[in-house]
């Protein structure tokens, strides 16, 4: 037989392993390698703390008494599980972006970070808790109590001092790992790993057990179910108010239980973990549940009638002298009742430490939030502290209960007391209207009926509640006999509860929300958490105050750690573009700390220390009517900033174009300036040379005169010719030039054009080829000037072509409403740069003095063009050079 | 909307996520179906006949939430902004 000390010391061992374990996982998550305990597997892993040592040995005993009904505790969860999508996933969402550090905190931060409901929600949890924290120790003590009989050596064995140095064992662990460092994630690397470890160690427990009892015992599936129909517990029926009732209720307590909160959210990483635990975790409850009718059958038969069936797990082994079975066994409950605890304790911890003992220290001026001195080790301490108290309260639970059946029935009770929560939970994730007073009626309305219907009277008859009030109520009132309320008798007295704490709960949570009005703030959160995916950032909850960035980081380095208090105030600082430690306090700043320092103290603690420190300026309905002010004017005003900078931006433009002509304009008339007395100077210098000559000379022979007068004639001619295209160009520019329009056709114009050149036509003269495809266009224009503009391009083709035998080719196209002539030469055309030049002033490409010209031709034909509504343009790519005259015709120009 | 590069291929890629998304969503009721069953024939059936089809229909879930799953589980980071209302 099994030595006890063999099995203490495989028991130390077992729990010193656990502490390397968690001891490693810390020591890797400090140096930055977690990334592997944060896995998918490790979050499956550490959900299954739902499977406590209730389960473990429970479920069993539960089965051997109510069939196939023990199912239910694990298909409550299933159902929450593949409804990941919908509710875990939004649960998460919020828990991550609004640093939760639980159940409670995250109904008080959901209703306006109330201080009230903080409190409310942990009580709640630290009444349902503790019994379950006694029932673990009960489940370590009786497995060890199966063992202890058997040995001499076991003399003044307690049962209750086991459960003692259980109770401080796990008290020790849960300080060491669950307190280590006040992570602003609150995450526990190191307790996580090793109720993962425990997790796997319960499932191969229970299946290896569950392997020996069909293969090993019963011999094989087939007789296995032959058993179960032979078995007593196939006299069960079953019960659907129980089975339905029992469904929700482990469903709602899944969602709701702080330990299971805290794993599922608070300690998750990554979102889509949750996509492998929808399946992963109710494949583990799969495993867990398959062998435990089985189990249940066979120790119903093989082992002695009034055996507990609660602990068939450890007894059927030891009973067929499987000792390692056994052993095993044994380690798989107590890594069930362990982890729960732990887990429970962490969980009871963070919300007693932030909303009970933070609120009436800070109340009490003790740590007035601009004191200085080290808020964490307060945090720490007061941490600490409620670990031992809760684990105290539970030890004392289990000592003064008295154990047994009554602690049993313990599980379920403990459900629908945490399940109270959950009216207020989804109500307050998935419907905006929720109010903090609506939750409050609703919390408090559960919490009393379920303490009336169900946890006082499980006390027994004259346990708390006398046999009277059980029979006619209290006070002789039948209508509120706690098992039967408002006459609801003969039924169970479990569905009894559940149907009267949960429906008038939510009914209390509804009605009150509808009535009520919600403070600015709780309305903020209420968008916030309803609408996590689209917000992902909290909204802003602060109004403008006058603190100083200084106070604040001195009071947030006592928070969450100097390192990191800087850390944070220089990023914030480098957002908003300053230098140093100091950012401006600005609403959004105070939010983002606010967010930061309530995951070490939660959000109703956090609020209130901030508010503290800002003299309470917190955000109010004139705040948020003026901050919507404010950005309407603010917007208001950059577009009207906005209209202003472009109105500048066209005027500087058109100011800049307007000095660019002007310059333009000012070098351009210089340049005429200076050509224009260059132009007069050389013939007026030659008249006067030859006028001197003409003067002295009186022995001067008559040719010689008749020479010299001629040039001078014919530089006056030229002259008075430069001064009549002077004059003309000035008359047209200046629009003083009257037009003789009358009817003619294009083609009439260009043959009296023409003429001029074909009656002085000589050797090497230029040939000119007509092609007038529309020469018969009807015109209405100035035909004196038209044939002044032709004669002009065709004399500049005669002057300027330098091709050996010129060739001119004038053709006529008709366009809508315009006709063009287009004249084309065969010499080697105008180079591209001067194009542009060649309708300016005085413009001459080449020197050539004998052409006569004084270069303003081009620009008269310009100006005549305009004014006759056309236009001449250089045609480019033609071969030669080429221009185009563009006219508008005759019904073009009358319309 | 990330603007339509590929429009016939993306279209279909994410109908056939919306899609699954709604499966998820339909999932639960599926599990409350296969979990309220034997309160129908409970009674007349055995106990064993009770827990077999009880644990295939368990077993057939878990399968159904792991297909899902795993081709959500892409999407949970990206997908769900501006989806998580309509739900």
């Amino acid at each position: 037989m099994l030595s006890f000390n063999l099995l203490v010391g495989v028991c130390l061992g077992y729990v010193v392993f656990l502490f390397l374990v968690a001891f490693a996982a810390e020591r890797r998550a400090q140096r930055g390698k977690a990334a592997w305990l944060r896995s998918p597997l490790v979050y499956t892993l550490s959900l299954s703390i739902y499977c406590t040592g209730w389960t473990f040995y429970g479920a069993v005993g539960y089965a051997a008494r109510s069939g196939l009904e023990f199912v239910t505790i694990y298909l409550g969860p299933t159902l929450v599980m593949v409804a990941w999508w919908a509710i875990l996933r939004k649960l998460v969402r919020i828990g991550r972006t609004q640093r939760i550090t639980s159940i409670a905190d995250l109904i008080s931060s959901r209703y306006g970070k109330s201080t009230l409901l903080g409190v409310l929600v942990t009580v709640l949890a630290v009444v349902g808790t503790t019994p379950y924290i006694a029932l673990q120790l009960q489940s370590v003590t009786l497995a060890f109590a199966v063992f202890a009989p058997t040995v001499a050596e076991t003399r003044g064995f307690d049962l209750n001092s086991t459960a003692l140095w259980v109770a401080a064992g796990l008290a020790l662990f849960t300080i060491i790992f669950g307190t280590r460092n006040l992570d602003v994630n609150e995450r526990h690397n190191g307790v996580v790993m090793a109720i993962a470890v425990e997790a796997l160690v319960k499932i191969v427990a229970l299946v290896a057990v569950g392997i020996f009892v069909v293969w090993g015992v019963a011999g094989g599936p087939r007789e296995i179910v032959d058993a179960i129909d032979a078995s007593p517990i196939s006299n069960w029926e079953i019960q659907p108010e129980r089975w339905v009732t029992l469904t929700f209720l482990a469903g709602a307590a899944f969602l709701c239980l702080p330990r299971m909160f805290h794993v599922m959210v608070v300690e998750n990483s990554d979102e889509r973990h949750l996509a492998t635990a929808s399946w992963a975790f109710p494949l583990y409850l799969f495993l867990i549940s398959l062998f435990v009718i089985p189990i249940a059958v066979v120790g119903l038969a093989v082992m002695p009638q009034g055996e507990n069936p609660d602990l068939f797990v450890l007894t059927v082994p030891l009973a067929f002298d499987r000792e390692g079975l056994a052993m095993l066994s044994f380690l798989g409950g107590f890594s069930s009742a362990t982890s729960m605890v732990i887990v429970a304790a962490i969980a009871l911890s963070t919300m007693v430490s932030n909303h009970i003992v933070l609120p009436i220290w800070l109340s009490a001026g003790q740590g007035g939030a601009t004191v200085s001195g080290d808020v964490r080790s307060v945090v720490l301490l007061s941490r600490r502290l409620s670990i031992a108290v809760v684990l105290a309260l539970g030890y004392l639970y289990y000592r003064f209960s008295g154990g047994g059946e009554a602690l049993a029935a313990m599980g379920l009770i403990a459900f629908l007391g945490v399940a109270q929560v959950l009216p207020a939970l989804l109500g307050g994730i998935f419907w905006r209207g929720a109010t903090r007073v609506g939750a409050a009626l609703g919390v408090t309305v559960g919490l009393t009926l379920w303490l009336y219907t169900l946890y006082l009277p499980s006390f027994g008859v004259g346990g708390v509640l006398t046999a009277a009030t059980f029979e006619n109520g209290p006070w002789g009132i039948t209508a509120l006999r706690p098992q039967a309320l408002f006459g609801m008798e003969g039924i169970d007295p479990l569905v009894h509860a559940v149907f009267w704490s949960l429906t008038l709960n939510t009914l209390a949570f509804v009605i009150g929300s509808l009535v009520s009005f919600p403070s600015p703030i709780e309305r903020l959160q209420g968008a916030t958490f309803v609408n996590i995916y689209r917000y992902s950032d909290s909204a802003r909850g602060w109004g403008r105050s006058f603190v100083e960035a200084e106070d604040l980081l001195m009071m947030s380095q006592r928070i969450i750690g100097a390192q990191e208090a800087q850390a944070l105030f220089v990023t914030v600082a480098r957002e908003q573009g300053k230098a140093g430690y100091l950012p401006d306090v600005t609403p959004d700043f105070l939010e983002r700390l606010e967010r930061e320092l309530s995951g070490s103290v939660g959000a109703a603690t956090a609020h209130a220390m901030l508010g503290q420190i800002t003299g309470g300026v917190t955000v109010s309905v004139e705040d948020l009517m003026r901050v919507a002010d404010e950005t309407a004017q603010m917007m208001e005003y950059s577009s009207q900033l906005e209209a202003k900078s472009n109105e500048l931006e066209r005027t500087a433009r058109q100011l800049r174009e307007a000095n660019e002509k002007l310059t333009a304009l000012s070098i351009q008339k210089d340049a005429f300036l200076s050509q224009i007395s260059h132009e007069l100077r050389t013939p007026m210098t030659s008249i006067r040379a030859f006028s001197e000559i003409l003067m002295e000379g009186d022995r001067m022979q008559r040719a010689d005169r008749q020479k010299y007068s001629t040039i001078i004639h014919d530089e006056t001619l030229r002259l008075t010719r430069l001064l009549d295209d002077l004059l003309d160009l000035s008359v047209l520019e200046n629009g003083q030039v009257t037009l003789n329009a009358r009817d003619a056709t294009l083609g009439e114009v260009l043959d009296r054009a023409l003429a001029a050149f074909e009656s002085r036509a000589e050797d090497g003269a230029l040939k000119i080829i007509r092609d007038y495809g529309a020469g018969a266009v009807p015109l209405y224009t100035d035909t004196d000037r038209l044939s002044q503009v032709f004669i002009n391009i065709v004399a500049n083709a005669q002057k300027y072509c330098d091709a050996d035998a010129p060739v001119l080719t004038i053709s006529v196209t008709e366009g809508a409403g315009t006709v063009f002539v287009d004249f084309v030469d065969n010499g080697s055309g105008i180079p591209k740069a001067s194009q542009t030049l060649i309708f300016e002033k005085f413009a001459r490409l080449t020197d050539q003095r004998a052409a006569g010209g004084a270069g303003l031709g081009l620009a008269i034909c310009r100006e005549i063009m305009v004014r006759l509504g056309g236009e001449i343009t250089y045609l480019p790519g033609q071969g030669g050079a080429a221009f185009r005259v563009a006219l508008p015709t005759a019904q073009a120009a009358a319309a | 909307m990330s603007g339509p590069r590929e429009p016939v291929f993306l279209e279909r890629e994410t109908y056939r996520v919306r899609r699954l998304m709604d499966a998820a969503r339909f999932l639960p009721f599926l599990a409350a179906l296969i979990f309220l069953t034997p309160l129908v024939f409970g009674s007349t059936a055995g106990t064993s006949a009770s827990l077999i089809y009880l644990f295939v229909g368990w077993l057939a879930l878990i399968a159904v939430a792991y297909g899902i799953s795993r081709r959500l589980a892409t999407s949970v980071d990206t997908a769900p902004d501006r989806e998580g209302e309509e739900g």
